[in-house]
């Protein structure tokens, strides 16, 4: 057992009478690509948004670097080291793509509003640096260029690159991508696992990700876990996965075991 | 033949002109002159109600070519007089004054007489409808008139439309901003601005002569041009008759050459010939805004020498021309100003713009004296809203917090004020003198304006922060909701019996001093009392200036963006790590603190405040202002205050009808231009970026 940097214990999400995670164990080790699959309304997204505070558990335990991080506010979460990416893009519209890389950096810097009104020394020191920052955030996910332009007008592929650098800006340890290539076609969705990957080599992230493409999945993964109905239900290397009866019971919803194992669920890949 | 949309269009622009014809605003702006004897506000009304609609009815038919258009639009007008002549008709059969009692009087029917029958009254017995006739010929020849503009060039077309939108404006003014400046003084600033420009552009493009050497050019030609001035003065060029006399008025400017105030004259002329130089080439919004302000100028000057002219027509194309011209080529000669501006060192950059502030405040702080009490005043309204809005805009367009009682920090920064500077039970020691005078003389308030301000200001913001702590998770409408009430409570407050003996209750403070500048220390000359409208224009502007520099400066930092992204997606900003708490609360307390500035300003302004100055309208006129310019917008927010309460001040007949106007002008800004006139300008931080990296890479190899 390596450094646990995620550590959730046995936590429960109720909506009214449905249980949306129920009892989910889960432990993310340092330096890991960790994975969650499994079939839509399972709880993926629940679970994301109980461990960056926009939900609270009903119960269990959520530790982050052994410190507890359940039940506090988003901003306390992120500054703690956690950053995320959303499901449906959610950039701030109306402001330029530096802007953006700007609040992400909201947390790491300390200038008051009484410095920014007389453009004190230390304050202006700090945007310098913030700026050079950001620049060369856009530069690492292939953004240079596009700062002055408003984060609306950017293409698809390019707002969700904006989304991780936005992300990264917070400087997180565990960075959580919500479904990175959702509505992407095999070429992008082949340079965002690469990208993934660089995320973690250059820039010693955890990365823990929702997905629903199981060739990035199983390919990038070192851990996969499996939900469904709230439950995890499997969880183990990618081969450990794609072979367990239960994984494909969920997705192929029959109690007949295919033993002719991986093609089965990267065929039974999602719509979304 | 007829377009499908014309009868349709038609029909509803006549839904607006019945109710305006009901409410009696034809009746009301009857009497009003837009160009004296021939043109009043009525008929221009109803010739921009048709003119409107043949524009849109002919947008639609454009494509089938002019004959086609041009029909489709006098038939928009006909169907328009048609339905005119049925409400004449029928009113003057039914007296319908019970219901509609603006509708107006006169015989015949209360309708018949007035621009709707050409100001011919009609007769049914006699069988006399030649008004109706008149005007239906009107509404058909002006509709198809309209419609070929819109075969004119794009542009062309623009600025004849703004051009004459102007003119009209300016004509309406007249009686307002007479002596602003005078013809001949408008003609001579143009005439040393024009040769400064010819000449620097003219050496641009022959000698290689540096940019200081151009200015001292234009400097050399602003002097000649004095001292022709002062030799043809000399030569009683500025008696009654002289070539240096206008229409009547004894000219502004030019007059100091005739007294000790000369050195002052040649110094004007000699900078505004510089001026004309340096803006041949600088950077295109300064090169336009001076020349623009210079063609305002011009057509005041011309409207001014109206008053006795013979024929009016004359000054009313005079004015048009100057306009039109200047939108036409300002523009052009704007872009060739700005790639010359580019090309020079950033030295000489940095310099003309220094020089172009400047100037730009030695007009703003010089205008006053031009202007004379009635427009200062006019000014000081604008400059108060323009305070009111940019710090109202820090909560509704920069934080996304729609607050409908700003009033309340407006009212509490007023109060502030009276209750801290005017006499009071407790700075006379327990019983008040009986006569106001005794008062004046016996007592003085706990302090003077200059320290109490602060205290209005931070007192605001104070209570503005603590109305916000409890509405912090309302979002939306539930917080307009909340915010309103607010506003009613404190003017509540500030009414009831309770508080009588501090605030005044319905009889409000009054007997607020006005700001004494003492500087008895250095010069016991030096102390002014800001009593009068264009002395507390300094105060106003002074209000103004500090607003848009510390909003400017919050906007454009950390905090600026943690309240832009708060608006974008309340959620998401929190997840960026931003604590919604403390900056909604900024938002609240910087909003208010600026409410309450104006506040202080407006009591020590009118010298006395009444509760019914705290009104709901006020919060109504804020936001209105603020949507008109554009959400989160500078600019945006000054050119809505000039709009809606400058605008207005020169309509005066318009003031029993300012909401319906307010809300009509709302809604064609929605639909037109939903962001606002003047929407905020994304920053681009791309080069400043660019170089702050440079710089720390290079911080970086040398340690």
């Amino acid at each position: 057992m390596g450094d646990v940097l995620l550590d959730v214990q046995t936590i429960v999400k109720r909506f009214g009478g449905l249980t949306a995670v129920n009892h989910v164990d889960l432990q993310i080790e340092r330096g890991m690509i960790a994975s969650l699959i499994g079939p839509n309304g399972a709880g993926k997204t629940t679970f994301f948004n109980c461990v960056t505070g926009f939900y609270k558990p009903d119960s269990g335990a959520i530790l982050f670097e052994g410190q507890p991080i359940h039940g506090l506010r988003t901003d306390y979460i992120l500054r703690s080291g956690v950053a995320r990416t959303y499901q449906n893009i959610r950039l701030f519209a109306d402001m330029t793509v530096i802007e953006n890389v700007l609040v992400g950096m909201h947390s790491r810097l300390r200038s008051s509003p009484i410095g920014a009104i007389f453009r004190l020394p230390a304050t202006r020191r700090e945007e310098q640096a913030a700026l050079a920052k950001a620049m060369d955030l856009l530069d690492f996910v292939g953004l240079t260029d596009k700062g002055d332009l408003l984060a609306s007008n950017l293409a698809y592929g390019f707002q969700r690159r904006l989304e991780i650098a936005r992300a990264l800006a917070s400087e997180p340890r565990l960075l959580l991508l919500d479904e990175p290539t959702a509505g992407m076609n095999p070429n992008e969705t082949e340079a965002m696992t690469t990208f993934i990957r660089k995320l973690r080599d250059e820039l010693d992230l955890t990365i823990f990700l929702i997905e629903h493409d199981m060739k990035l999945v199983m390919g990038l993964s070192d851990q996969v876990s499996v939900m469904d109905y709230g439950v995890k239900i499997s969880e183990g290397t990618p081969s450990h996965v794609q072979n367990d009866p239960k994984v494909i019971k969920a997705y192929l919803g029959t109690s007949e075991v295919d033993e002719e194992s991986g093609g089965v669920i990267e065929d039974a890949e999602l719509e979304s | 033949m007829i377009h499908r949309t014309t009868i349709p269009y038609s029909l509803y622009a006549c839904i607006p002109i019945v109710i305006l014809t009901l409410t009696g605003i034809f009746a009301t702006f009857g009497g009003r002159d837009v160009i004296r004897g021939e043109l009043n506000l009525s008929t221009l009304t109803l010739a921009a109600m048709v003119g409107i609609t043949a524009y849109l009815v002919g947008v639609q038919a454009r494509e089938r070519g002019l004959a086609l258009t041009v029909l489709n639009a006098a038939l928009s007008g006909l169907i328009i007089a048609l339905v005119l002549s049925a409400l004449v008709l029928f009113e003057a059969q039914n007296d319908l004054r019970f219901v509609f009692q603006n509708i107006g009087r006169s015989a015949g029917g209360n309708l018949s007489g007035s621009v709707l029958t050409a100001g011919r009254p009609i007769n049914a017995e006699t069988g006399d409808y030649r008004g109706l006739l008149e005007m239906a010929a009107f509404c058909v020849t002006w509709a198809g008139f309209i419609s070929t503009t819109l075969f004119l060039p794009r542009r062309l077309r623009e600025v004849i439309f703004v051009a004459a939108m102007l003119t009209l404006t300016i004509s309406l003014s007249q009686g307002q901003v007479n002596n602003i400046i005078t013809l001949p003084d408008a003609l001579a600033l143009t005439l040393v601005l024009v040769l400064g420009y010819v000449a620097a552009v003219w050496a641009e493009a022959n000698t290689g002569l540096s940019a200081t050497a151009k200015a001292g050019i234009g400097a050399g030609l602003g002097l000649a041009v004095a001292v022709g001035i002062w030799l043809i003065a000399g030569a009683g060029g500025l008696e009654r008759g002289g070539v240096l006399y206008g229409q009547g008025t004894q000219p502004v400017i030019l007059s100091m050459v005739e007294d000790s105030r000369i050195v002052g004259f040649f110094i004007a002329m000699i900078l505004a010939g510089a001026l004309g130089a340096v803006l041949s080439r600088s950077s295109g919004q300064a090169h336009d805004a001076f020349w623009y302000l210079l063609a305002g100028l011009l057509a005041l000057g011309i409207i001014n020498s109206q008053r006795r002219a013979d024929n009016v027509w004359i000054a009313v194309i005079g004015v048009f021309s100057v306009l039109a011209l200047a939108l036409y080529f300002v523009p052009l000669l704007g872009k060739r100003a700005q790639t010359a501006f580019e090309r020079t060192p950033p030295k000489f950059q940095r310099n003309a713009q220094w020089f172009a502030t400047g100037t730009a405040m030695a007009i703003l702080f010089l205008a006053p004296q031009f202007m004379g009490l009635y427009v200062s005043n006019v000014f000081n309204q604008i400059a108060l809203y323009a305070v009111m809005g940019i710090g109202l805009n820090v909560m509704i367009g920069y934080t996304g917090l729609l607050d409908l009682g700003y009033v309340a920090s407006f009212a509490i920064g007023a109060y502030t004020l009276g209750v801290l500077t005017t006499p009071s039970l407790v700075t006379c020691g327990g019983s008040l003198p009986e006569t106001a005078a005794d008062v004046a003389t016996q007592c003085t308030g706990i302090m003077t304006f200059w320290e109490a301000w602060p205290i209005c200001v931070l007192f605001s913001g104070l209570t503005g922060t603590l109305l916000g702590i409890p509405v912090l998770r309302l979002r939306g409408d539930y917080l307009a909701i909340v915010t309103l009430g607010f506003g009613e409570i404190t003017n509540r407050v500030i009414l009831s019996n309770d508080f009588r003996d501090l605030l005044g209750g319905a009889q409000g403070i009054a007997g607020i001093p006005s700001p004494v500048i003492d500087l008895g220390m250095f010069n016991s000359a030096w102390t002014t009392t800001l009593s009068r409208s264009n002395d507390m224009y300094y105060l106003f502007l002074f209000s103004v200036i500090i607003t848009m520099f510390v909003v400017y400066q919050l906007a454009n930092s950390r905090t600026g963006r943690a309240w832009r992204a708060i608006k974008a997606d309340e959620d998401v900003a929190q997840a960026m790590g931003i604590n919604l708490m403390n900056n909604k609360l900024l938002a609240f307390g910087v909003s208010s603190a600026f409410a309450g500035l104006g506040g202080a300003v407006f009591g020590a302004s009118v010298q006395g405040i009444f509760p019914r100055s705290f009104t709901l309208l006020v919060s109504i006129n804020v936001l209105s202002l603020i949507i008109i310019g554009g959400m989160g917008s500078i600019p945006g927010v000054i050119l809505g205050a000039f709009i809606l309460i400058g605008l207005p001040e020169l309509l005066r007949e318009l003031d029993a009808y300012r909401l319906l106007t307010f809300g009509a002008l709302l809604v064609v800004v929605m639909i037109v231009k939903p962001e606002g006139l003047l929407p905020p300008k994304p920053p681009e931080l791309s080069e400043a970026g660019e170089a702050a990296r440079r710089s720390s890479n290079m911080t970086k190899e040398a340690a």
